[in-house]
């Protein structure tokens, strides 16, 4: 049994919501500057601030996102003028969703560079359908694949009886 | 691509988020009474929260996504009410509670008088306003049942 208790060494689950927002913008400028000539692939600014948010993934998925550039933001600047947090989480499911968002914008950058219409702005429909879900409900995706894929690889790895 | 037909895309995807959030937001916790076989069956007395009138019991996993927002929730609900008592368990620890209230998904928060009755289930990460409100709710039926007792 426990009681209610905070668990240390683990993150502050506001931060990735909030990095969740920047990413957000970030690809709803995408969208906004890429839609029109995506019929055209070039590599043009909408393209270059995609190729930033890719490698801003890669760099969550690496390091994990307490040492990700926008947990860095969250801390320096938004939590010191927040309440305490009321819990903790572990830092794994996020940083399995920051996986997912890199294989999906990743597979956005093969399509263009491939010159395939349409390919980048569709992959980046999708990341920010997952990021803004994060940030404004707090449903992030990704995590509940990483519970559901664990779940599975346990119940599998139980012997039936 | 026209650019009027890009700012409805671009509009239709923010509303398509939009609505995806709000209807998970909406179905994902649900406040229950006990069924009638529910109502026969009491909760154990080791498994209260020791002196409290009111036991907020939560269920929880190692795997689940919103325990620990919910233990935060019932955490400071508790604080509040100093007759209501947060108890945690993983699902491992309470598996005759687990099966005579059919929790199929975590978390789970009973609300369990002293006498180890159940008057309300949470299902879900449940919003800190419905929590308190079932907090009161509670208290109400557990007075509600002792006058019945007195009278």
């Amino acid at each position: 049994m426990t009681t209610s208790s905070n668990h240390p060494g683990q993150i502050d689950p506001r931060g990735p919501r909030f990095g969740a927002g920047i990413t957000s913008v970030l690809i709803l400028i995408v969208l906004v500057f890429g839609l029109p000539v995506a019929d055209r692939p070039a590599f043009d600014g909408a393209w270059w601030l995609f190729v930033a948010i890719t490698a801003l993934f890669a760099w969550g998925t690496l390091l994990g996102p307490a040492k990700h550039p926008y947990g860095v933001l969250f801390r320096a600047l938004i939590r010191p003028r927040l309440s305490a947090p009321t819990y903790f989480e572990d830092d794994a499911p996020p940083r399995f969703a920051q996986l997912v968002g890199l294989i999906v914008s990743a597979v956005g950058i093969t399509l263009h560079v491939l010159a395939v219409p349409y390919g980048l702005v569709i992959a980046a429909a999708v990341a920010f359908l997952a990021a803004f879900l994060n940030a404004v409900f707090g449903l992030c995706l990704g995590c509940e694949l990483y519970n559901a894929l664990l779940r599975l690889r346990t119940h599998r790895a139980t012997p039936q009886a | 691509m026209d650019t009027t037909l890009s700012i409805v895309l671009i509009v239709g995807l923010v509303a398509l988020a939009s609505a995806v959030g709000l209807i998970w937001r909406a179905t994902r916790s649900r406040v229950s009474t006990p069924s009638g076989s529910e109502r026969a069956v009491r909760v154990p007395s080791r498994y209260l929260a020791a002196g409290k009138t009111l036991t907020l019991l939560q269920v929880s996993a190692p795997l689940c996504s919103y325990c620990g927002a919910m233990r935060g929730i019932l955490g400071s609900a508790s604080t509040r009410e100093s007759n209501a008592g947060h108890v945690e368990y993983d699902v491992s620890e309470i598996p005759e509670v687990i099966e005579s209230f059919t929790i199929r998904r975590t978390p789970t928060t009973l609300l369990v008088s002293a006498s180890g009755d159940v008057l309300f289930t949470l299902q879900g990460p449940t919003p800190p306003g419905v929590v308190s409100d079932h907090i009161q709710r509670a208290f109400a039926e557990i007075q509600r049942r002792s006058d019945d007792y007195l009278i």
